[in-house]
């Protein structure tokens, strides 16, 4: 199989002035990012406003990505849904388009049982040949996906891993024991990629590296090779930017931030808002301690 | 182990002596050398591991069947004959200037960006030696802590120039204590006794291009174009090792324990900082050793952000010979001697 890469950027979806998405930005922010540090993106993830975006302009945006990037990068649809039979429609189609794999969030509001969460993701696993991987977040799905779920999803051939957002560092270590050599750990928070990469896991699907991807590159590639000094020197060096990404809900300060810097991805879309005055300064005055990987593009 | 063969242009001088000795002592693994020089040198024996060779005339028959030419014989020499090298199938690893800021060259310290080896399309360009032990030292902090601007201060040694420049320094130094008024050859002024900031050719920004190689070639082998930096490049009467004066800008506050500890880990640096006992790197004893060694490191009371540093090597060895062998290292142990061609 292919390899997704370490360093995967949950990429922000841009619109324009009237809130209709930006397909070049799109595709300009997808090539900066490779150009930055990462190795792959997660398109229509939460970060990408997968809740306000409608299925024509989920499709659109896998297929523009993912034609501009080419073999640079890898492009994950996010085709997950809180109805099996939508996500299945939607990851058959993304298939289609060419992606290179999928991701899967936990069904979100209807809270299934256990076993309910096996058969869904099942479900999809089968109707598809791409790798898929299984997204854990608790604080935005209610319902957590259980390590030993997880671990009984690993048999299933294409089901690859697992972004891990729960913060649960003792469920992630059981997932990792527990899991085949090749069943891989995503970090699902920025704040967390360094102890869950300590642990034995893979990488991380990113928020921060839309602004400092190439740092947080080196900050994996300091674990990979056994320099924890270096790694957590970068890592205590990034916290408050962290901090700062998330002071409101992801992703309105990451957009935020990157109109500020002067990459232009629009506004949110409602229910989604801008920061507030005091949350906007926040991200400014933060944003002056670091460097910015992100080559500009201009407008 | 496979062998190959090398061929070195510039044999003769000082970078080529080196070279020689450096490949001997790394075990580099060779199956036949070719020692290359102008028409004057042809004909002299050099030893290599006890065994005499005879240095021929460089032409451009010479590189046939060559797989590895490392050249230090200037740009011009460089310019015309690295071309021919690698139509003849060789790869070249350059220590002039010829090449340096070429975009189509990778330009390579091996402890900070060894996986732009990969990308050559015959020549790979060893940096100036200012440069080098700037980048091995510098590289590992901006890592964790992205770095905003440099100004740096070199005090560096006649052997940069050539075995010319040495003699100049040696014959003047014992002019000068005999009382005999001194003639520059090699430099525009006495050296003996004296400081020239003045290293190559001065440019029209004022800078010489001496200072202005260390401001592009660390923007390039470190992959930060927007480091700011600001360099006085001085030659002193030391015979082997660079010195430099670095302050440097992060980002971030970065403490020196923070900066001792993360360098003391560095590859090819050694951390020499006990000012209690005046332990601090000096160009008498960092002359023939492989490391750059780092002291002095300090806060700099006028910055936040700022630290402080004193930088030494050996300009022979990591400035020059070591760091070009160590890219045909990373060469051979990458299989990335001929790219595009099939492995042999």
């Amino acid at each position: 199989m292919k390899k997704l890469g370490r360093l995967l950027t949950a990429m922000v979806t841009p619109f324009n002035d009237e809130g209709m998405v930006n397909y070049e930005q799109a595709k300009k922010l997808a090539l900066a990012l490779l150009n930055s540090g990462s190795e792959g993106l997660v398109v229509v993830g939460t970060t990408g406003e997968s809740p306000t975006l409608i299925r024509e302009e989920e499709l659109r945006l896998f297929a523009e990505v993912k034609s501009a990037v080419g073999k640079q990068g890898t492009v994950i649809a996010g085709t997950g849904s809180n109805s099996t039979a939508e996500a299945v429609e939607a990851t058959k189609q993304a298939e289609k388009i060419g992606v290179d794999a999928c991701l899967l969030v936990v069904p979100y509001y209807n809270k299934p049982t256990q076993e309910g969460l096996y058969q869904h993701f099942k479900t999809i696993a089968q109707v598809t040949n791409l790798p898929c991987i299984l997204y854990n977040v608790p604080s935005r799905t209610v319902t957590s996906l259980s390590a030993d779920t997880i671990i009984r999803l690993s048999h299933v051939d294409n089901i690859i891993g697992v972004k891990e957002a729960s913060g649960n560092l003792g469920q992630i270590s059981q997932i990792i024991s527990n899991t085949r050599e090749d069943f891989l750990v995503w970090s699902g928070n920025d704040s967390d990629t360094l102890h869950i990469l300590a642990l034995g896991g893979y990488g991380v699907i990113s928020v921060a590296s839309h602004l400092v991807g190439n740092q947080i590159k080196g900050m994996i590639d300091s674990i990979i090779n056994n320099k924890m000094d270096e790694a957590a020197s970068i890592h205590r060096r990034l916290m408050p930017l962290i901090n700062a990404l998330f002071v409101v809900s992801n992703p309105i300060p990451v957009k935020y931030a990157l109109n500020h810097i002067g990459f232009y991805v629009g506004k949110p879309r409602l229910p989604l808002t801008e920061p507030d005055e005091k949350s906007a300064a926040l991200i400014r005055d933060t944003l002056k301690n670091y460097k910015i990987d992100l080559p500009l593009s201009t407008k | 182990m496979k062998g190959y063969k090398v061929a070195i242009v510039g044999a003769t001088g000082l970078v080529g002596q080196e070279f020689i000795k450096v490949l001997g002592q790394r075990n580099f693994p060779i199956s036949s050398i070719h020692l290359l020089a102008s028409d004057r040198s042809a004909g002299k024996k050099l030893f290599v591991n006890h065994q005499e060779i005879e240095v021929k005339e460089t032409t451009p028959e010479s590189f046939e069947g060559i797989d590895i030419a490392l050249f230090s014989a200037g740009a011009e020499i460089s310019r015309y004959f690295s071309p021919i090298a690698t139509q003849s199938g060789a790869a070249v690893v350059d220590n002039s200037s010829a090449f340096r800021m070429v975009s189509t060259v990778p330009l390579v310290v091996p402890e900070v960006n060894p996986e732009d080896i990969k990308w050559h399309k015959g020549i790979i360009a060893n940096p100036n030696c200012s440069t080098i032990q700037l980048v091995v030292a510098l590289y590992p902090l901006h890592k964790v802590n992205p770095i905003k601007r440099i100004v740096v201060d070199t005090y560096q040694a006649v052997s940069g120039t050539g075995s010319a420049a040495v003699d100049e320094l040696t014959t003047q130094t014992k002019q000068v204590l005999d009382g005999q008024s001194t003639t520059p050859h090699v430099y525009p002024h006495q050296i003996a006794f004296n400081v020239l900031p003045e290293i190559d050719v001065f440019l029209d920004n004022d800078y010489t291009k001496e200072e202005w190689k260390l401001v592009e070639e660390t923007r390039k082998i470190m992959h930060a174009d927007d480091i700011a930096i600001s360099a006085t490049c001085v030659r002193v009467p030391v015979l082997i090792g660079h010195s430099e004066a670095v302050n440097v800008e992060f980002y971030q506050p970065m403490s020196p324990d923070e900066a001792r500890r993360i360098l003391a880990q560095a590859p090819g640096v050694k951390v020499l900082d006990e000012p209690g006992v005046s332990l601090y790197p000096q160009p008498w004893s960092a002359a023939g050793s492989d490391e750059v060694f780092v002291g002095r490191i300090r806060r700099d009371t006028s910055h936040p952000c700022g630290l402080v540093m004193w930088i030494v090597a050996d300009n022979l060895r990591k400035g020059a010979a070591l760091n070009t062998v160590q890219i045909a290292e990373e060469m051979v142990n990458r299989e990335w001697v001929h790219p595009g061609r099939l492995k042999k």
